[in-house]
């Protein structure tokens, strides 16, 4: 390739131009569809994460204008901040559990379920389904888990015999991100498993029988080498809804824990960003945090692509 | 894989069900029989005990026997008074300073009593009156007197003595009401109408009190009975005494008369055989506008979930409010009455009367009203009107037994009233509350034996140890099925939910035939007698809604009640419409939304019914009186900061959480109110301590003020008195006495309350102050925890935990009403809950100041912890001083106890406003004994300061506790590191707003 002159460049970017003019010409009525979720998607997810990574550099209380402090945030978050590393030992460790434990639940509960007749799959996919339609069922939980001597777990484990004086589930140190991952993977059922059974819904029944012609041998080898194969849209979905999940674990510990839960026992990334947030009033430290939870999640969400690729090989 | 399915949902059932099955016992309580020795001397020490005194009907039996109906009325005025007038609790009044002074004014109410002299009676006063009968005899009692505007407002209560004794249990408390109205517009035409806001919606008119002479007869104010209370009097000489237990009362006159049945219809018609009968047009008497109610709480109301609901001069409307009935939940209580008056335009005669009624709650019980014409229950069928469960609105006519209808002889100009009873059931209802304190006495007695947690596999031997005990369940389980016998009898049907009776009385028949069943049973046991509980009190009620009163010729034909299918389709259809178009939160506004500079906006949380109420005063006294218009706005507490960063706030905001002042002024957000010269005089509304979170002194040394308190909240004893008699216990007065008194509950499986888990600072704060200790140092730099007395507090309270086995988490007033836990520390607005919701231990517990620590000198240390909610002033305002006018007027007196009223009135009593006002908080409808005790404490409670990081105090205080709590650490030493912890939070947020720290020692 030989240099490229002033000239030749400026005709290359000329052309790109015209192509680029040329598609949009052809394709406008593509770019009016999306539009409206464009501008949305742009306005309340780009325009934020990128403002969140700005003001990460910066001391920005909310009430008052924002100062520019350079790498501040980050330095005093990364070698000071024990409670984040707290946090961040708890977030892993949700996510390492529920995160796999759930996707693999709901694909198998999927393949359960296809396997019924119509009616009662009807039926069971709505109970399965139900745990993510009432999200906010912590009254049911903090019941079941109440730290008082009458709460279901409690007054069981009381009349069996098993413990003297009621255990503090929901601020004992020892129990808390235990119920935390109970609740959570009951929870991540849900939009993953309804995509699945979308899923195991539109594979072409032919490929099965081809299946058989060349030689598949039990019901496992058509999971792996048909059925999941031709899901992998949803396979990635639902893996990518399991891991933001995970990930962003918060909710379930404000509600039943408070905030912040006893030590920090069940602190999560994202309750550390709350406490910071709105507690100290401490945003430009609230966005680097989030920044840095950013920069996991899309570094996480690349490991999982790379593994469902290997799927059916 | 069906297979599999079936297992999977068969477990899912059975871990299902044991949860459910699961609402069990627990706290297995060990025996502290070492330590119950020292309990001993502490018995038995002084305690006002609690005393079964005879019942009414007891009493009336009793004196049917040897008395006869009296024969000559007896009047007892002023004169008769044989108490000496001290001139400050009980007063003469007489001739024209007492007629000047005591007589409404006003034509309309103007009754044309006019006393020669009168007795004021305060609310701790005694006064007897002397008087002599020619012959013993049996009297009802009838009272004359002067609702006075002295007082809270709430109902007067006396408790009467006869010749010294205080006859039965219902004496120990008469309720006498005071007369209420409903503040109406009136349009051209001189028709009685409501108020419209700016999009033709009718506003909650005020309720005023009416000054005025009244009178009553002597009832059973719970409506257990009925009828006029009977007094048995002797020959010669009698003394009757009234004491004073709640507001002041002028009494005109008492009399004595003869007791005679209520004539019956057959007879009353009779009297009437002269009259016509009416024959025009039928007339309605519209239930919103009535002239006269015995109490606030009986507002009209709008109703919109039915087009048939009738308004006046209107058809209900999907889009605007029109108040177009009476009653509901708020009119429910026996006593509570409504009057109204017949029109003008009505004739002399005899009148069918109707009544446009709903009562679609508590199905299977019946509502009951007296019917009242000009004070007089006409005829013996109008006694107790039964109104039956039904879905929509229908018609009622007054009836004889066989149900043909009774007519009523009305004049223009007449009063009709209707009055909340429990007829025919307050008998059984008395027989059921009986039975329920009964049965919780069983269900103690079997808890001091086997905890409430009992061993199932256990052989207690109740048979052997409480053999009384399980022949009351026999006695106790018959009697709830004759109730429930009764009941049905009564009403004809037998509701679902009088189920938990059938339930009870099962059980516990099983349980007497077979004790041995009676641990494993228990906890179900409990839980029956908390639905029973539950069940009582709603049949305790009698809600009833009124849409009009009709008054027709008899025989003639009157409006339908409903209009049928599809008219309510169409106004449901349309109400859905309406619900996309109309603002609901705008509901009252009187002009329409602007930003001029005479406008304000002020920002509440709480809810719609304390929006709307605010929203009438600034419209009635506020706007009325300055011009100042305020815009106010119910909005998400949330959403406070985000508005303020968007520059959209409010100038004023109400109810915040006592951190956010300061959180607000570090940041320069919150308008320092040292800058008004009147602050200082505005702040003596409160009390002392009630400012202390909102002073901040900033970095250049200026103290500001950054709020103004709003409700206060403290902490109280409660303590179940007939449980402490039972167990020879007096009324903690220090902590060693609590532990005393501990060791004595644990040994009867019982508890005491301390709520160190859900409150862990206040609870912290309280100990600390009890032993002189602190917080934070001088110059508020840090904490000042590693000393002596914070240790001292905290390993108190941890001790409670670690040592005595406190419940950490319960709900307090389950416990409370089961006995289980007869004492604990509380909020003081328990109180109400408590109050309204278990009215079976009524008169069976009370409360008092927090135990505390004794001090060298024999004096008691009770301090405790003060909260309040804050309302303040943001600093991008254009109109401070409009703002800070505003402020002024809402945290003052008048405005305070109004809006507390008027809350009371739409919401109940379990919404009494603890306002931090105190004067108002004064004139809040306590007693004068509970008053003190909260004055007491108030005194002595201090507020937690807020400083510059101090959300970390709250936090590490937590998990100090927890640690010590459940892992047993040192208590010294974990307080010290987490003191240390918040130290340097502190010192990082006083760097952070540019505070001198000192430097390192």
């Amino acid at each position: 390739m030989a240099t490229l002159t002033k000239a030749n460049r400026k005709e290359i970017k000329r052309q790109d131009r015209k192509l680029l003019k040329k598609s949009f010409k052809r394709n406008w009525d593509c770019y009016v569809y999306m539009a409206p979720y464009g501008i949305i998607f742009f306005a309340f997810t780009v325009l934020p994460v990128l403002a969140s990574i700005v003001l990460s550099f910066t001391y920005y209380n909310i009430l008052e204008a924002p100062t520019f402090i350079g790498l501040d945030n980050y330095r005093s978050l990364l070698a000071t901040d024990d409670v984040f590393i707290t946090a961040l030992k708890n977030t892993l460790m949700i996510a390492v559990i529920t995160g796999p434990v759930g996707y693999l639940m709901s694909i198998m509960f999927a393949w359960f379920i296809n396997e019924l007749s119509p009616k009662v799959r009807a039926v069971m996919v709505t109970i399965m389904y139900a745990p993510s339609i009432s999200g906010g069922a912590y009254a049911i939980w903090k019941l079941m888990f109440s730290n008082d001597s009458y709460g279901w777990a409690n007054s069981l484990l009381l009349s069996v015999g098993i413990i003297s004086e009621p255990i503090q589930f929901l601020t004992d140190v020892n129990w808390m991100i235990w119920i935390a991952i109970i609740i959570t993977i009951w929870m991540s059922l849900g939009t993953g498993f309804l995509s699945n059974v979308a899923g195991f819904r539109t594979i072409d029944r032919s490929q099965y029988e081809a299946g058989y012609v060349e030689g598949i041998r039990n019901r496992w080898q058509e999971l792996w080498f048909i059925t999941l194969p031709s899901m992998r849209p949803q396979l990635m979905f639902s893996a990518v809804m399991s891991i933001t999940q995970a990930f962003t674990v918060g909710d379930v510990t404000t509600q039943l824990f408070g905030i912040p839960s006893t030590d920090y026992a069940a602190h999560t990334i994202l309750n550390h960003i709350t406490d910071y947030g709105t507690t100290r009033f401490e945003m430009g430290y609230a966005c680097a945090i989030a920044t840095v939870l950013f920069a996991m999640m899309v570094a996480c969400n690349q490991i999982i692509q790379r593994m469902l690729r290997k799927v059916g090989q | 894989m069906k297979r599999f399915l079936a297992v999977m949902m068969a477990i899912l059932l059975v871990v299902g069900c044991t949860f459910v099955a699961a609402a069990e016992d627990s706290t297995q309580t060990e025996s502290y029989s070492d330590l119950a020795e020292d309990a001993a001397h502490f018995r038995n020490d002084s305690l006002e005990m609690y005393q079964q005194r005879q019942s009414y009907n007891d009493y009336r039996e009793e004196k049917l026997k040897s008395y006869q109906s009296g024969t000559q009325a007896v009047v007892i005025d002023a004169d008769q008074l044989t108490t000496q007038p001290d001139g400050e609790s009980v007063i003469v009044y007489s001739g024209n300073e007492m007629r000047t002074t005591y007589q409404n004014t006003d034509a309309d109410i103007n009754d044309g009593k006019n006393f020669d002299s009168a007795v004021y009676t305060s609310e701790d006063s005694s006064v007897e009156f002397t008087f002599t009968l020619e012959q013993a005899g049996l009297y009802n009692l009838y009272v004359e007197y002067f609702t006075l505007e002295e007082g809270t407002g709430s109902a007067i209560e006396r408790e009467l003595m006869i010749n010294g004794e205080i006859p039965f249990d219902v004496a120990e408390d008469f309720n006498f009401n005071r007369v209420w109205t409903d503040v109406f517009q009136t349009d051209e035409n001189g028709n009685k109408v409501f108020q419209k806001d700016i999009y033709g919606n009718e506003i909650r008119p005020d309720q005023e009190q009416v000054y005025c002479w009244t009178s009553s007869y002597f009832y059973d104010y719970l409506g257990h009975h009925t009828e006029k209370l009977l007094f048995a009097f002797e020959q010669g000489e009698n003394t009757l005494t009234l004491n004073g237990v709640k507001e002041p009362m002028l009494i005109g006159r008492i009399e004595l008369i003869p007791a005679v049945e209520t004539i019956s219809y057959a007879d009353y018609i009779k009297n009437y055989s002269e009259s016509d009968y009416y024959d025009g047009e039928e007339l309605i008497i519209e239930g919103e506008f009535p002239v006269q109610k015995s109490d606030q709480t009986m507002i009209p109301v709008s109703d919109v979930s039915s087009v048939s609901t009738s308004a006046s001069g209107a058809d209900v409307s999907a889009y605007v409010m029109l108040m177009n009935e009476i009653g509901g939940t708020s009119w429910q209580y026996p006593q509570q009455s409504i009057s109204w008056t017949v029109g003008e335009d009505a004739k002399p005669g005899l009148y069918a009367v109707n009544f446009k009624v709903r009562k679609n709650v508590n199905e299977g019980m019946i509502s009951s009203r007296t019917f009242y014409v000009n004070g007089e229950v006409p005829f013996e069928e109008a006694m107790a009107m039964r109104f039956t469960y039904s879905k929509d609105w229908k018609n009622v006519a007054i009836t004889d037994d066989d149900g043909n209808p009774c007519y009523v002889y009305l004049e223009p100009g007449d009063t009709i009233t209707l009055e909340a009873t429990l007829g025919d059931m307050g008998d059984i209802l008395r027989r059921a509350e009986i039975a329920l304190t009964e049965i919780n006495a069983i269900y103690r007695q079997i808890l001091i034996i086997t905890g409430s947690s009992p061993d199932k596999y256990r052989d207690y031997q109740l048979d052997e140890l409480i053999p009384e005990t399980i022949d009351e369940m026999k006695v106790q389980s018959d009697e709830l099925t004759s109730i429930v016998n009764a009941i049905v009898e009564f009403t004809g049907t037998k509701g679902s939910d009088m189920s938990s009776l059938d339930t009870l009385a099962r059980q516990l028949n099983d349980m007497h035939e077979d004790p041995d069943i009676i641990a494993k049973q228990l906890s179900f046991f409990k839980t029956n007698i908390g639905s029973y509980g539950t069940w009582l009190n709603s049949a305790n009620s009698a809600p009833l809604e009124l849409d009009y009163i009709s008054l027709s010729a008899p025989g003639s034909e009157i409006q339908k009640a409903t209009k049928g299918f599809f008219a309510n389709l169409g106004y449901s259809f349309n109400r859905f419409i309406a619900s996309f178009v109309v603002d609901y939160n705008a509901i009252g506004n009187m002009t329409e939304t602007t930003d001029d500079e005479n406008t304000i906006t002020v920002w509440i949380s709480s809810g719609r019914d304390q929006n709307q109420i605010l929203r009438s005063m600034i419209n009635n006294s506020y706007t009325a009186s300055t011009g100042n218009q305020v815009n106010l706005e119910l909005v998400n507490a949330g959403a406070l900061l985000s508005a303020v960063v968007a520059g959209i706030g409010p100038d004023v905001v109400l109810g915040q959480a006592k951190n956010e002042p300061v959180n607000f002024a570090l940041r320069g957000a919150a308008y320092d109110l040292t800058q008004f010269d009147d602050l200082d005089e505005i702040t003596k509304r409160f009390a002392e301590e009630a400012m202390v979170p909102y002073r901040l002194v900033g970095p250049d040394g200026h103290e500001g003020v950054y709020a103004l308190p709003e409700t206060q909240d403290f902490m109280v004893l409660y303590y179940r008195s007939d449980v402490l008699a039972e167990l020879g216990l007096s009324v903690p007065d220090t902590w060693e006495d609590v532990i005393t008194c501990v060791t004595v509950l644990n040994k009867n499986n019982m508890e005491f309350g301390l709520p160190a888990q859900e409150m862990t600072t206040q609870c912290f704060y309280t100990f600390l102050l009890q032993h002189d200790g602190r917080l934070y140092n001088d110059d508020a730099t840090g904490t000042d925890l590693n000393t002596d007395a914070a240790t001292k507090a905290f390993k108190m309270l941890t001790n409670f935990y670690v040592n005595y086995d406190f419940p950490m988490q319960y709900d307090f007033q389950n416990r409370f009403r089961t006995g289980e836990l007869p004492m604990g520390i509380a909020s003081f607005t328990q109180y109400n809950t408590l109050a309204v919701a278990a009215p079976e231990i009524r008169g069976l517990w009370g409360f008092t100041v927090l135990p505390g620590m004794e001090q060298a000198d024999g004096t008691i240390n009770r301090k405790g912890d003060l909260s309040t909610t804050a309302c303040f002033i943001l600093s991008d305002n254009v109109n401070v001083e409009k703002s800070w006018e505003f402020l002024k007027w809402w945290t003052s007196t008048e405005v305070q106890t109004e809006y507390g009223n008027q809350l009371e009135s739409v919401m109940g009593t379990a919404a009494r406003y603890n306002t931090a006002n105190i004067e108002s908080f004064n004139a809040l409808p306590w007693s004068a004994d509970e008053l003190e005790s909260l004055n007491m404490q108030l005194s002595v409670s201090q507020q937690i300061p807020e400083i510059p990081g101090s959300y970390f105090l709250t936090r590490h205080i937590n998990n100090a506790w927890r640690n010590v709590v459940y892992s047993n650490l040192d208590p010294k030493d974990t307080l010290y590191d987490y003191s240390k912890t918040i130290d340097n939070e502190i010192t990082s947020k006083r760097e952070e707003f540019g505070y001198s720290n000192p430097s390192e020692k």
